[in-house]
């Protein structure tokens, strides 16, 4: 019959159409993939740019959305909020209040593998790391002809070195908190092999034969991009990898630290006449700046770095409008009363550095989770220097994070020449001095070449730079983090402080990483 | 013999007895009447009506005659498959007509005979799998707004759980045989008349997408558990599949038209509410703890929960229009809902229009059928922390205050105090709209001169248009203290589209003692999302409301596009030997968009094999025993509802607000992210072994099953080896876990009265599964750091209270375990003398390392329930009809949030502005929370009566009417302090909408 043979048909070259239509490959629309992301030349300097975000933001949507870290709250996993805690709360001069996850650990010195924020850092570190190296491998000579883009192989050389100064500087955080861990260039392929250890000692080699390569070709201080690493940056990183080399290597290499300090200072910059400015939300136009983790409250939007330091350290009777943001977080003070009593009169101290808010609180921290146990520390503000808070935002600071800075320079100098590592014992009281007249506002507060030793280093270290994030690493160049000499109110778990090992030294490598390698040795202790 | 034939050899039948009949025309009269389902009055053809030696079947609008019926008192029974059988006495006299009425009752729980397996349909008894439908009549009933709430303890082994109980229409969740991945969707399969809908459900804006359906336009769930009958799903087959079939004008099949009316109305209120302090007892502990704070309070007594909640009102109605002729029907609904939440502006509300058509053509050779769903849902949500704010703000404060700068409302000066939640809820919006429709046009098509050989043909569709609304004013409290400038439009416009076509071919044959049925062929299906989003800040007037995009000062934008296709052959023969011995084999190879370029293909084969042990010759006799089959069966299925593309090494685009600064300018990033390329299908691997039973000519009958499920290449985000990949975490196929338990069913016709007598049937249901997560990352062999913390818990940021670890049920609850007096009271006072109250005094060190850490918690309890036992009373008397649900889980455990976020004196002092405590403060005196304490994970194993439902039936009134009531969740017992112990599948309260009850009373009136 006619109609049932039409019928056959259609239903026979119905299910051809639908076995034709059976290319089942779906690709990405709404993202890019390495397939194609680079047939943008523009592309290369977005991803330098996310490399140099990694540290600024916590993902790829401002405040918080599509975090970088997986599995971990996106606010906590800012680079430099982790950073800054892991350096600053195990120590006298800060304790933070909240009870999220394992944070407490930190303020107490009782932290184990399965510490979220250790693992956080520790996941930042190799995110920079594995980025720089993917950005190497994507920016070689040869994928650049591939594409066509040789015009910019002279741009790029830049970008590349660039990004090895970004990953010299994580993998200084690494050895420094971690001690052996992993080294990984762009040589080794994605996915690979879990990679092997590498000692402490191997790791700064590595970071220093990098820096000591890329130093030529980066522009010259001052001379790149505001935000962007320059010689300035790349010495003051070698600096600060030879003052702790003993350390990391068990030798020490005061003389390299002492040279790569008088690079730093050759480099142009000044100290800048206000103190206070160098903490507020306009001091990118501070001299003292060497290398900042820029923050801006429109265009860099995240709940860590400055953001988290000017809500944190406000609570209580504090009122958030003389901070210039509108939300107390009631989190972080000081750890008791060490840290005001290296100022004269600390509650009103001839030292302008000394900056507590102490009305309603205790010098002593009783109760960790209590906000007014422990001095309040005013010195980070998101006001500009004029007293406004920035148009960009009342909530988002907008106050570079100075990573490395001309003062902190002038202290290594000193630490250096008193350590052996030559240089001139006058220059470094000059150094000190400089620094001690911007406090104080006069030579009242001037030092002469008897005062300066390592023992008042450290402590000028703490009045200069505490809250931003040197504490952890000069207590134990001193010897003092771990052992009994220094004790603090919470060091080791209890109130008085208890002596603590010396592995404490170190924080474990986290659980999950050595799951996923088998190659690790974890650290003692742990 | 299928029905079809037994139906024609019956005719055959009746019409030889007929004319015989004629032949001897004399000392008879005849009988006739109509056939009338008892309830509805709907009349009923193809009933087998026998009286005196003849059988006819009843015909058009249920008509029947029988004519040369002898003078006498015959008996006259009929019967029909899903009814009771009828019998009455009849009396004849020569040469009159006596007419009958045949008033047939429902037989809801009798065995189907015919059963959907997914690309056809199958006899039950020659069914290999574990195939369980529940028809229209066995379903709950009461406001029932989502579609699965149907089906709640009526299948054994199937949890059927609200993420938010009470919300009218809130999210459900379905665990067939529970859950087999973490990271994957662990929903069953739905197909709908055929068409495959996305994971999940689909679409919403907020609440269950399969909101769409309408319960009135549902004829039959069908649920497949095991491999064999799943297999046929292939990648997406592992958590069972949920065959639903909607109503078509079949049953209505007389020539003209039916209509149908059923519409009710109900009434909600509160039945429980989180235990919170009074304004007396709140001020008592704030002149106790924090007395400096005493002149902040207010002198009102607000009770902020009662102040929020309402009684609720509901109504439905469905208007249907079915009929046909012998070779055509169709169906028409109309259907409108709207139910009110007992929590102010909680609303929804639903129409639908459904279309039904059947026809067949060509002498019968080809059946074409149709049906086309459509729907529009109206949500109002109550905004998103108006319940947790009624259980924290302080009692002592009045609702409203003449000088607020806050709409009126009294908020409290500090931008992290919890907000008035009246304030939130009369100023915000939160509503949306869902547009949404699928249908398919099926051809089967008989090829001639092939007998048995049949093609089939579909076409399918799936159309969602979503859209979520929310509107926060410029003086609402959270706005006023927001980062960004004040005033909040937020739109979100999520579309779906899915198209599909399945071509298949089917053979039936039998021959001597051997039967064959073998169906093979050809599916395509693709979907295609948008998501679109747009938020809209500073706002320069409040009075657009949700529409003031136009007035903001500030607009984000987004919109991302996804596409997934799945191409797949499949084949199924079932071969019986002797109608006893029966053999099933299945197989089904999918590609899939979802699978990277290695693993492109993959295979999923199931093969069963069954024993009719009734029908050996040895069990002749055994009385009783009417069926014995025993059942065995194994096969893989695969889950592929995972996140797309995650194959690709994306590189993904930053926004304006997540920058690098190069000197002035901000520059814009993109991030490469970690891949594993070869990223594939879960795998579940299952046995089944079954028992199928009935006694008394099937008036009892049952199951029993036990299985075991293996499920490997678990999907999970895991860490990686750092510095080998581009992120911290990598999601790829590297776990196991492993599902096994067992199952009984039993249905009972207890009482069979006929006509009017009194009937009962009852099913009982049980479920019993135990989860285990056998191994998350095989590469390590340290168990104590293979574990990933899961479980969002309210208080504090990033907190979670779950663990997913080796040798646990997933999601088990990770918590330190909290020192008890001898009492059992939990400690709380200074063990170790340090000064100060914190977990070092608190906790068990677990590990013997001092000091107590994350590696002092242990894995303790999980969310799922061991015993699901479900149970449902069917009872009818004379014109009454009484039913009943009952639902119980044992063991299962959930986390009470609102305990241990608000049970502690920390919420004086966490802000300037004092906050309201959950009662067990006053036992416990915690200063602080104590989160992660085990204290706070409590056994939340219940019996609810689900709903009872009383009915009459006026018959006389037009075509008959029917009025009901229903109590829903007449009354629960638990143990369980919260809310509500079906705390969502997840086991944590946090805030949950009040626990409701429902009255509902209604009608059905056929014309």
């Amino acid at each position: 019959m006619r109609i049932q043979r039409i019928m056959t048909l259609c239903v026979a070259s119905a299910l051809l159409m639908g076995v034709a239509a059976c290319s089942i490959t779906t690709e990405p629309k709404s993202t890019a993939t390495d397939a194609n992301v680079f047939d943008e030349a523009e592309q290369y300097r977005a991803f330098l740019a996310k490399i140099y975000a990694g540290l600024a933001v916590t993902g790829q949507q401002g405040g918080a959305g599509d975090g970088d870290i997986i599995g971990f709250d996106e606010g906590f996993s800012h680079y430099v909020r982790l950073l800054w805690q892991m350096n600053e709360l195990p120590t006298e001069t800060a304790v933070i209040a909240w009870g999220d996850g394992s944070l407490q650990e930190l303020n107490t010195m009782v932290w184990g593998s399965t510490n979220s924020f250790l693992t956080g850092m520790y996941n930042r570190v190799y995110l920079q790391v594995g980025w720089v190296n993917e950005f190497l491998r994507e920016t070689t000579a040869s994928k650049l002809s591939e594409r066509g883009h040789t015009a910019l192989a002279d741009e790029i050389a830049g970008y590349r070195a660039e990004a090895r100064f970004l990953r010299a500087l994580s993998y200084w955080h690494g050895i420094d908190l971690f001690g052996d861990i992993p080294l990984v260039d762009e040589s080794s392929p994605l996915g690979a092999e879990p990679p092997q250890q590498a000692t402490r000692a191997q790791v700064f080699e590595f970071a220093v034969n990098e820096l000591d390569e890329i130093y030529s070709e980066l522009p010259i201080a001052g001379g790149n991009d505001y935000g962007r690493a320059d010689q300035g940056a790349a010495a003051m990183l070698l600096a600060k990898l030879y003052m702790n080399a003993e350390v990391y290597t068990g030798s020490a290499r005061y003389a390299d630290a002492l040279a790569e300090t008088q690079k730093v200072i050759a480099g142009g910059y000044g100290l800048d006449p206000s103190y206070q400015h160098v903490f507020m939300a306009d001091n990118h136009t501070s001299q003292e700046i060497i290398f900042p983790v820029p923050q801006d409250g429109e265009a860099q939007q995240s709940y860590g770095g400055t953001t988290f330091l000017i809500h944190a350290s406000c609570g209580g009777s504090m009122n958030a409008a003389d901070y210039g943001h509108g939300e107390c977080w009631w989190g972080l003070r000081a750890g008791g009363p060490q840290l005001p009593g290296l100022f004269p009169t600390p509650e009103d101290s001839p030292d302008s550095r000394a900056m507590f808010y102490t009305t309603d609180t205790n010098i002593d921290v009783l109760n960790l989770t209590r906000f007014q146990d422990g001095w309040a520390v005013t010195k980070w503000s998101n006001l500009t220097s004029g007293g406004l808070i920035p148009p960009q935002s009342d909530y988002f600071a907008t106050v570079d994070y100075p990573m490395f800075r001309l003062g902190d320079a002038y202290l290594m100098y000193a630490e250096a020449v008193l350590r052996g590592g030559g240089g001139d014992i006058g220059l470094a009281v000059d150094y000190v001095n400089a620094l001690r007249e911007r406090a104080y506002g006069d030579a009242s507060g001037n030092i002469t070449e008897i005062d300066l030793t390592l023992d008042f280093v450290l402590d000028e270290r703490a009045r200069e730079l505490y809250w931003e994030g040197h504490r952890r690493m000069d207590l134990i160049r001193y010897g003092l983090f771990t052992g009994g000499d220094y004790l603090w109110q919470w060091k080791g778990g209890v109130q008085a402080g208890r002596s603590v090992e010396a592995c404490f030294r170190l924080y474990p490598l986290p659980g999950a990483e050595l799951a996923a390698n088998p190659n690790l040795t974890q650290n003692d202790c742990y | 013999m299928n029905p079809r034939s037994v139906r024609h050899l019956l005719i055959a039948l009746a019409a030889t007895v007929a004319c015989a009949g004629q032949l001897q025309a004399q000392a008879t009269g005849e009988i006739r009447g109509f056939v009338v389902d008892n309830t509805m009055m709907a009349a009923l053809n193809d009933v087998t009506i026998t009286v005196a030696d003849q059988t006819v079947l009843s015909a058009q609008q249920g008509y029947f005659i029988v004519e040369n019926v002898p003078a006498g008192v015959h008996t006259l029974t009929a019967s029909l498959l899903g009814y009771r059988p009828f019998e009455t006495q009849v009396t004849v006299t020569v040469g009159t007509t006596t007419e009958v009425d045949v008033r047939m009752s429902v037989a809801p729980l009798e065995m189907a005979p015919i059963v959907a397996v997914g690309y056809g349909e199958t006899e039950t008894r020659d069914l290999t799998g574990v195939v369980t439908q529940v028809p229209s009549e066995a379903f709950n009933t009461g406001r029932m707004v989502s579609a699965e709430e149907l089906i709640r303890a009526k299948v054994a082994g199937v949890q059927v759980t609200e993420a938010n109980r009470s919300e009218p229409g809130g999210g459900i969740s379905i665990r067939i045989r529970g859950g087999t991945s973490v990271t994957a969707s662990n929903e069953p399969l739905y197909v709908i008349d055929g068409v495959i809908i996305p994971v999940g459900g689909g679409l919403s804006s907020g609440r269950n997408p399969m909101n769409f359906l309408n319960p009135d336009d549902i004829e039959s769930f069908t649920v497949l558990k095991d491999a064999s009958a799943t297999a046929i799903y292939g990648s997406q087959g592992a958590n069972g599949v949920v065959l639903i079939e909607t109503t078509t004008g079949r049953r209505a099949a007389t020539s003209g038209a039916r209509v149908t009316y059923s519409g009710n109305i109900s009434g909600s209120n509160v039945a429980a509410r989180p235990d919170v302090l009074n304004a007396t007892q709140f001020r008592d502990v704030v002149a106790d703890q924090q007395p400096s704070k005493l002149p902040l309070l207010g002198s009102a007594s607000t009770d902020w929960q009662k102040a929020i909640e309402r009684s609720a009102f509901g109504q439905e109605h469905t208007l249907a229009v079915g009929g046909g002729t012998d070779r055509m029907n169709f169906r028409v609904s109309l259907g409108y809902l709207n139910q009110a939440g007992v929590v102010e502006a909680s609303e929804t509300e639903r129409m639908t229009l459904n279309f039904a058509y059947n026809q067949l053509l060509f002498d019968d050779r080809l059946s074409l059928k149709a049906n086309i769903l459509g729907s529009r849902n109206e949500d109002q949500y109550t905004p998103g922390s108006v319940i947790g704010g009624a259980s924290q703000f302080a009692p002592t404060q009045p609702i409203e205050v003449s000088d607020s700068p806050y709409g009126g409302y009294f908020e409290w000066d500090d931008p992290i105090a919890t907000n008035n939640p009246i304030g939130e809820l009369n100023l915000s919006v939160v509503e949306g709209t869902t547009w949404r429709s699928i249908g398919n046009v099926t051809g089967e098509y008989s090829i001639p001169k092939l007998d048995g050989l049949s093609a089939t043909a579909r076409l399918g569709y799936g159309v969602t248009n979503s859209e979520r609304r929310e509107f926060y004013p410029t003086n609402l409290k959270s706005q006023v203290d927001s980062d960004f400038p004040p005033g909040q439009v937020n739109r979100s416009n999520p579309s779906e589209f899915s198209w599909l076509f399945d071509g298949f071919l089917t053979y039936r044959g039998t021959w001597d003692q051997h039967g064959l049925d073998v169906t093979g062929g050809y599916a395509y299906y693709q979907v295609n999302n948008d998501t679109p989003f747009l938020q809209a800040y500073g706002l320069n007037t409040n009075l657009l409301g949700v529409y003031g995009i136009p007035s903001s000062e500030q607009r984000e934008t987004t919109l991302f596009s996804e596409e997934a296709r799945v191409a797949s052959w499949f084949a199924r023969g079932n071969y019986t030997f002797q109608d006893r011995y029966l053999l099933t084999a299945t197989v089904r190879t999918d590609g899939s968009s979802q699978f990277g370029e290695d693993n492109q293909w993959a295979v999923f084969p199931s093969i069963a094999g069954a024993w009719r042990i009734s029908e050996e010759s040895f069990m002749a006799g055994s009385g009783a025993l009417s069926d014995l089959k025993l059942r065995v069966s194994w096969g893989k299925n695969g889950n592929s509802a995972f996140d797309r593309y995650q194959q690709y090494k994306t590189y993904v685009f930053g926004d304006a607000f997540a920058r690098a600064q190069f000197g002035d300018e901000f520059v814009p990033t993109v991030r490469p992210s970690g891949t594993d390329p070869n990223i594939k299908w879960e795998e579940t691997g299952s046995w089944n072994f079954g028992l199928d039973f009935g006694f008394s000519n099937n008036r009892y009958w049952g199951s029993l099953e036990y299985y075991t499920k293996s499920t490997d290449d678990l999907i999970f985000t895991v860490p990686v080896a750092q510095g080998s990949n581009l992120s911290n975490q990598v999601t790829t196929n590297i776990g196991s876990m492993k599902n096994n338990g067992f199952e009984a069913t039993l249905n009972a016709m207890l009482f069979q009265g006929t006509g009017d007598g009194f009937t009962w049937d009852a099913n009982f249901n049980f479920g019993y599964n135990k989860n285990e997560l056998t191994e998350i990352n095989p590469f390590t062999e340290d168990a104590s750091v293979e574990q990933i913390l899961v479980g969002g818990i309210s208080g504090g940021v990033g907190r979670t209270i779950q663990v997913l670890t080796p040798g646990e049920p997933i999601n088990s609850f990770y918590v330190w375990e909290h020192k008890r007096d001898s009492s059992g009271k939990p400690i709380y006072e200074d063990v170790n003398g340090d000064g100060t109250i914190n977990e070092h005094d608190l906790y068990v060190d677990r590990d013997g390392i001092p000091g107590i850490t994350e590696n002092d918690k242990y894995a303790y309890n999980s969310p799922q329930p061991d015993w699901i036992i479900g149970h449902t009373s069917l009872m009818r008397l004379k014109k009454f009809d009484f039913s009943f649900t009952l639902l119980a889980q044992i063991g299962n455990y959930v986390y009470n949030n609102v305990a241990s976020a608000y049970g502690n004196y920390r919420q004086l002092v966490f802000s300037a502005a004092p906050a309201n405590m959950q009662s067990s403060v006053l036992e416990n005196g915690f200063d602080v929370p104590q989160y992660d304490s085990d204290v706070y994970v409590e056994d939340a194993s219940f019996l609810r009566m689900e709903n009872i439902e009383l009915g009459y039936t006026f018959d006389r009134w037009l075509n008959g009417v029917r009025v009901y009531g229903v109590v829903q969740n007449a009354f629960i017992i638990t143990g369980y302090s919260g809310v509500d112990p079906t705390a969502g599948i997840n086991g944590i309260d946090n805030n949950l909408y009040p626990r409701t009850r429902t009255f509902t009373a209604g009608l059905n009136v056929s014309l």
